[in-house]
């Protein structure tokens, strides 16, 4: 057992990249640090205690978390933490920017933060990784992916879109060159995002929408709002400036915005 | 090619290996109306006689057996929640569709055509309840309106090789419909209308793709029933 688990680390450790995929935040979260430096092990190990301490402050689902005692009102707004105040002021700007289709706020009047707290948290790990000289990695969080630099291959790193009818199945190949990918669609744990201003209204046709903004946490607040909005997601990221999109119906149709198109050449 | 060539063009696909999925999708691309390739498919005809299982995979039947689990159960809580002929009779089809893949041991594109037993035409405002006749076993009777009058949207609910919701119809406090709004290849009218131009979108059917990638982009699949969804929205009337 022993002799098989270390097959299975060095099948991911080589000279030229490591990398480690742990559940946290209830997804499989993973990282992957291209070239050989001696602090590569404790670089990843400090990415992965960034997710696990950004889960204990901020799951909805853990009761001790600041935000479970912020929505049982066991602390004011004052009271939050600096951190909780920039996803809240995101939140907020997120909401306005999109037309009210990006709101934290539940139907039930309480807040569920999730909705930047993921591309949030790739971000400053991504940001943790340049600040310390690590320039080729990729960042991954439930399906919400950026990179930076090359691959362990010397590559520009390639990404797959998946194909919402089948798990194995990719439908695309994206170089995101540094920009941040992220896919909002309802077959993950059910329908998991509603649109704000009707929330009895199901969201049907568009089965998945991938967005490609300039880092990851731009790429997922818009990714979430834009897939709210239905089929009118795609022209609302194709007027963002700096943002591109793949929409993909339940029929098994694709739209993509103008410029997506460059992001799938290999040149 | 007219329809009787697609439909050799098809036997002869299944024939090579090819599975109904990417037959499908390529006959997607190519131009062909889904309804036109559902009927070359025999998901409208003979919907619960398919052809052997090519590549049987322990994983998926898993899911089905779960699938029909959670079936029966959605169907005794109808009727423990419901008590009519009608709304029993409406359910029972589900049930005996979700009941076939664990008995068959069936791959995913049996399943879906399995499930299109439930729903005789594409369009979902066209599927009735198909044994209004009575022929389900009376339930115990409850007192009536309990649920109130309107029209009730599930959630989405993931049945692994696509996405399933309903919509329940409630009139007089019963049952009177359940409707389909998303189902695994199938269409509803409002997807057509909401197809409008966009004419700097580019458009296509998506394909699959082998290349070596570094992560994949999406999301993840659970083994969550669509009687999920039917419970979702027959809550929403219990609560109107």
């Amino acid at each position: 057992m022993m002799v098989l688990a270390g097959i299975e680390k060095r099948a991911l450790k080589s000279a030229q990249s490591l990398r480690e995929t742990q559940l946290i935040m209830g997804m499989p979260i993973t990282v992957e640090l291209v070239g050989h430096r001696p602090d590569r092990e404790a670089m990843l190990a400090d990415t992965f205690a960034h997710f696990t301490a950004i889960d204990e402050q901020f799951s909805t689902y853990k009761g001790t978390s600041e935000i479970s005692r912020f929505n049982r009102g066991e602390c004011t707004e004052a009271e939050l933490s600096p951190d909780l105040r920039k996803i809240f002021a995101l939140g907020e700007t997120t909401r306005l920017e999109t037309r009210g289709f990006f709101d934290m706020r539940r139907p039930d009047g309480l807040i569920d933060p999730s909705g930047i707290v993921k591309g949030w948290a790739i971000r400053n790990a991504a940001e943790a990784l340049r600040a310390r000289g690590f320039d080729n990695f990729y960042v991954e969080a439930g399906g919400d992916i950026q990179t930076a630099g090359i691959d362990a291959r010397g590559l520009p790193w390639a990404i797959g879109i998946r194909s919402p009818f089948a798990v194995h199945e990719i439908v695309k190949v994206l170089f995101p060159r540094g920009k941040g990918v992220a896919t909002s669609g309802t077959s993950i744990r059910g329908q998991h995002i509603y649109d704000p201003h009707a929330p009895s209204m199901p969201l049907t046709e568009v089965v998945s929408l991938t967005v490609i903004g300039p880092d990851i946490l731009e790429a997922d607040r818009f990714a979430t709002a834009a897939f709210a909005m239905g089929s009118a997601g795609i022209g609302f990221i194709e007027r963002l400036d700096g943002f591109e999109g793949y929409e993909i119906q339940a029929n098994g149709m694709a739209r993509a915005t103008t410029g997506f198109a460059q992001l799938t050449a290999t040149e | 090619m007219n329809n009787a060539n697609l439909t050799n063009y098809v036997q002869q696909r299944r024939a090579a290996g090819i599975n109904d999925d990417a037959i499908r999708r390529s006959l997607l691309a190519k131009g062909w109306h889904p309804d036109e390739i559902d009927e070359a498919l025999g998901l409208r005809l003979a919907a619960l006689s398919v052809g052997p299982s090519a590549r049987p995979q322990r994983m998926r039947s898993k899911i089905a057996l779960m699938l029909a689990l959670a079936g029966i159960t959605g169907v005794y809580a109808l009727w423990q929640v419901f008590g009519t002929n009608t709304s029993a009779a409406a359910v029972l089809p589900l049930s005996a569709a979700t009941q076939q893949p664990a008995q068959t041991q069936s791959q995913p594109q049996q399943s879906t055509t399995v499930h299109n037993a439930t729903e005789p035409s594409s369009a979902p405002s066209s599927n009735t309840a198909p044994s209004q006749t009575a022929t389900a076993p009376a339930a115990p009777p409850k007192p009536k309106g309990q649920y109130a009058d309107g029209i009730y949207t599930g959630s989405v609910a993931n049945a692994y090789y696509g996405n399933v919701q309903v919509q329940a119809i409630i009139q007089g406090g019963k049952i009177a419909n359940v409707k389909f709004l998303q189902y695994p290849y199938t269409h509803s009218a409002s997807m057509y209308i909401n197809q409008q131009a966009m004419p700097y979108l580019t458009q296509e059917a998506i394909q699959a793709q082998s290349a070596n990638v570094s992560g994949v982009s999406g999301a993840t699949f659970t083994s969550e029933a669509f009687a999920q969804s039917l419970s979702s929205a027959l809550n929403k009337a219990k609560n109107a």
